[in-house]
């Protein structure tokens, strides 16, 4: 959800359609919400001012942050791993 | 129906996401999966404080929790006090120790819970007997009377039923039945009176976070008491089972339905689940309490 809105902000009904793009992963409107709260509580996103019903979130300073401590740790898990497999499949 | 899964928030949840959920709904109307998958986000929000809410409203929170939990357990608890009166089950504890301690364990229990709750409720009485001394405050003083109330007419209908069967021992036939559900239908009433009134009055009287702290304690061994009794429930059905299966085997509960084995079994999962529950709510309500809880307010 944070990656979701790293290139802007973006209400509930987006960033649902927004995950289900990038992870193939479709949030019930529980768990949705649910992990926006925790979001919010840690102060990772914030709400913005809504249009009608439906309020945007963007990530907030720390959120940007943490979301690139995580990202850049999965990118060093990956390339570990990819070049582990390669070893591998070229020692017999 | 949405409307519906949106009203199984807290009050505070709903408040900041209900509107944003509606949309979403709207948008994006849910199946089965998304209905449940709602469900289970608000069991979970009931668990989980939202952004932005003052210590002190986290901490009114809890006690109002507590005190639901606790209402839930004791009305399960009388079913266990009733489930285990006759006399088999006396001659069972006086023939097995073990029976006989996790029964005695049980009253204990369930005694200091009625005492830490009577301690909790103390100094929070003493603000509202205050207030309504200095104010003047007509509805803060009939809200203070509900529970009294409540717990009088309850005391009324059981008497009435008492005094009935003891005059009608041969069976209770119809008027019997209809005390019986007017008892039942009391009780309920009783149960949710005992919880409102309480909830209404801490939101009147919103006292400072250092008021409710002595009050979270007491709520805190509460929580603590209960898990002692859930404990010696379980520990009563197993030395049951172990020490007297004709017993546990035996016709009990509403009109012989169940084995004493199943109803105590159904008694003791709402205790394990209400205990839990209160266990869960304090540890919040303490959390709103520390420093940086403050702070946040």
């Amino acid at each position: 959800m944070l990656t979701s809105l790293a290139d802007g902000p973006k209400h509930g009904y987006a960033i649902t359609t927004d995950v289900e793009r990038m992870a193939g992963v479709r949030l019930g409107p529980g768990t949705l919400y649910g992990a926006l709260a925790r979001l919010e509580e840690r102060g990772l996103i914030a709400a913005l001012p809504g249009e009608d019903r439906r309020r945007p979130y963007e990530l907030t300073g720390a959120g940007a942050a943490t979301l690139k401590e995580q990202l850049t740790t999965m990118e060093r898990l990956a390339r570990s791993g990819l070049q582990r497999l390669a070893l591998s499949e070229v020692t017999p | 129906m949405n409307w519906l899964l949106i009203a199984l928030y807290p009050e505070a949840w709903r408040k900041r996401y209900a509107e944003e959920i509606a949309a979403l709904l709207h948008d994006d109307p849910p199946g089965v999966r998304g209905r449940l998958d709602l469900v289970r986000g608000a069991f979970r929000a009931h668990l989980t404080p939202i952004a932005g809410l003052s210590s002190t409203v986290r901490a009114s929170n809890t006690l109002t929790a507590c005190l639901a939990c606790f209402i839930g357990f004791c009305l399960v608890g009388a079913g266990f006090a009733k489930a285990t009166e006759d006399e088999v089950f006396v001659r069972a504890a006086d023939a097995h120790p073990l029976l006989n301690d996790a029964h005695q364990a049980v009253v204990a229990g369930a005694l200091a819970g009625l005492l830490l709750l009577a301690i909790a409720a103390l100094p929070l009485g003493g603000l509202t007997v205050a207030r309504v001394a200095r104010t003047r405050d007509r509805r803060l003083l009939g809200l203070m009377t509900i529970p009294l109330a409540a717990v009088g007419t309850l005391a009324v209908c059981v008497g009435l039923l008492a005094v009935w069967l003891d005059h009608h021992r041969g069976g209770a036939g119809a008027g019997g039945w209809s005390l019986f559900g007017l008892c039942v239908a009391v009780t309920l009433t009783a149960a949710v009176a005992c919880w409102a009134a309480p909830r209404a009055i801490l939101r009147r009287l919103a006292p400072p976070i250092g008021a409710l702290r002595p009050s979270l304690l007491a709520t805190a061994a509460l929580s603590a008491a209960m898990i002692a009794t859930t404990a010696a429930v379980g520990v009563y059905l197993v030395a049951m089972l172990a020490d007297a299966p004709a017993l546990a085997s035996s016709a009990n509960g509403p009109l012989a339905l169940a084995s004493t084995t199943e109803l105590i079994g159904a008694q003791l999962a709402p205790m394990v689940l209400l205990s839990v529950l209160a266990t869960t709510s304090v540890r919040r309500g303490l959390r709103a309490c520390e420093p940086q809880g403050v702070a946040q307010a």
